[in-house]
């Protein structure tokens, strides 16, 4: 994670079982910008760009409440002077209430945005762990929910720091999400669990089934691709094991 | 008489809000969270606008804009979109969709849109009286 490429072999671009390609590889080393640059790639712009829609339309979905709102507040004061009835002040302070809630919600969701935005900042960061898979999960819930999934709050009992690449790792975390979805159990809720063990720390995500036990309408969502996501474990240096029936895996050195 | 519409999306606090203003418009207003309950709604009752929201959980607006058009190809939909891309508008014109407004929507915006949307409805269920009657007239040899 230092900007070297270990074990990893150029290839006419091409992406296979995780091994890296780029034909830019000099003597086996990028420096940071480059290296970053090409493990970002496709499915990282992908993963920014359609998490920039969901965080667009959450925000244009209180937008809407609060206008609708004041327009409401407008259509009251049209009607007293129309009527000449008196306004009631607790219907006006009501919908006051509304709009400030409305406004929280906005700046919640763009207070995730900036921390999204940030995410590419730096190449390596020590960061915490649970609050990085709470951003990816907190983000990733309308697109799973257009899909019939939801995403249970993590499960950690403990604080856990790692040094990463934050974004490459929540664009990880997201693909694996993804690809779950494809066999989730018949409740549609995702599990994950973070949990310390030596020296590696544990992401666990639970409540699947057999591939070929999968609903129907799971086997309807478009799996990403396994090399991307073998890729971008590897580039990390992530163990990542799907072969598990009911299970996912990821090791992270601690 | 006033205009009957189905309102669907997700955010409940946009239906509650979004229906008492049209009500105070002297609209006859049904509001549900659900594409699914939409559907039902709509195999038993009939509308002269249907508004729904582009990006829903469980089935998207343009799934469910089909969904609509298959039990009846003469509902009148006007697709609300937080996020409205043009490909997305191309596509909800394509399938049948009578008009895209994004949100935040203006309410008088989408008033006229309603009315445009009643005048259809009325046309299209005219010219099938009509062709009953001819159908009627035809079949009895009169």
């Amino acid at each position: 994670m230092t900007g070297q490429i270990k074990n990893k072999q150029a290839n006419n671009g091409q992406l296979k079982n995780g091994q890296v390609n780029s034909g830019q590889i000099n003597n086996g080393q990028l420096n940071s910008g480059e290296h970053e640059s090409l493990s970002i790639g496709n499915s990282g712009l992908q993963y920014f760009g359609s998490m920039s829609a969901s965080i667009a339309h959450e925000i244009k979905n209180a937008l809407a409440i609060t206008n609708e709102n004041a327009g409401l507040m407008e259509d009251l004061s049209l009607m007293v002077i129309k009527s000449g009835q008196p306004l009631d002040p607790e219907r006006i302070a009501k919908l006051s209430r509304k709009v400030m809630d409305q406004v929280k919600r906005a700046d919640e969701i763009v207070k995730k945005m900036s921390r999204f935005a940030h995410s590419v900042d730096d190449p390596v960061k020590v960061i915490n762990l649970t609050e990085l898979l709470d951003l990816t999960l907190d983000l990733g819930r309308r697109s799973a929910s257009a899909y019939g999934v939801t995403l249970a709050p993590v499960q950690c009992e403990i604080p856990i720091s790692v040094q990463t690449n934050p974004f490459i790792l929540m664009n990880l975390l997201w693909l694996v999400i993804k690809s779950a979805s494809t066999r989730v159990n018949s409740d549609k809720q995702l599990q994950i669990s973070v949990s310390k063990e030596q020296k590696k720390v544990r992401i666990t995500i639970t409540n699947l089934i057999k591939t070929e036990d999968a609903t129907q309408d799971a086997k309807k969502i478009s799996a990403p691709n396994k090399d991307e996501i073998i890729y971008l474990a590897n580039f990390l240096d992530i163990e990542l094991d799907m072969k598990q029936e009911r299970e996912i895996i990821l090791l992270l050195a601690g | 008489m006033s205009e009957k519409i189905l309102l669907i999306d997700d955010e409940t606090e946009f239906l509650e809000i979004m229906s008492e203003r049209m009500k105070n418009r002297g609209m006859d207003v049904t509001t549900v969270a659900s594409p699914k309950d939409a559907l039902v709604k709509v195999m038993n009752e009939t509308y002269d606008a249907i508004i729904v929201d582009l990006m829903m959980p469980e089935m998207d607006g343009l799934q469910t804009l089909k969904a609509l058009k298959k039990i009846n190809p003469d509902v009148q939909i006007i697709m609300l979109t937080g996020h409205a891309t043009v490909e997305k508008g191309i596509e909800a014109m394509k399938l049948g969709a009578m008009d895209l407004l994004e949100k935040p929507a203006d309410l008088n915006t989408l008033t006229e849109k309603i009315h445009k949307a009643k005048a259809r409805k009325m046309i299209l269920v005219e010219k099938h009286t009509e062709e009953k009657i001819k159908n009627i007239i035809s079949s009895k040899g009169w």
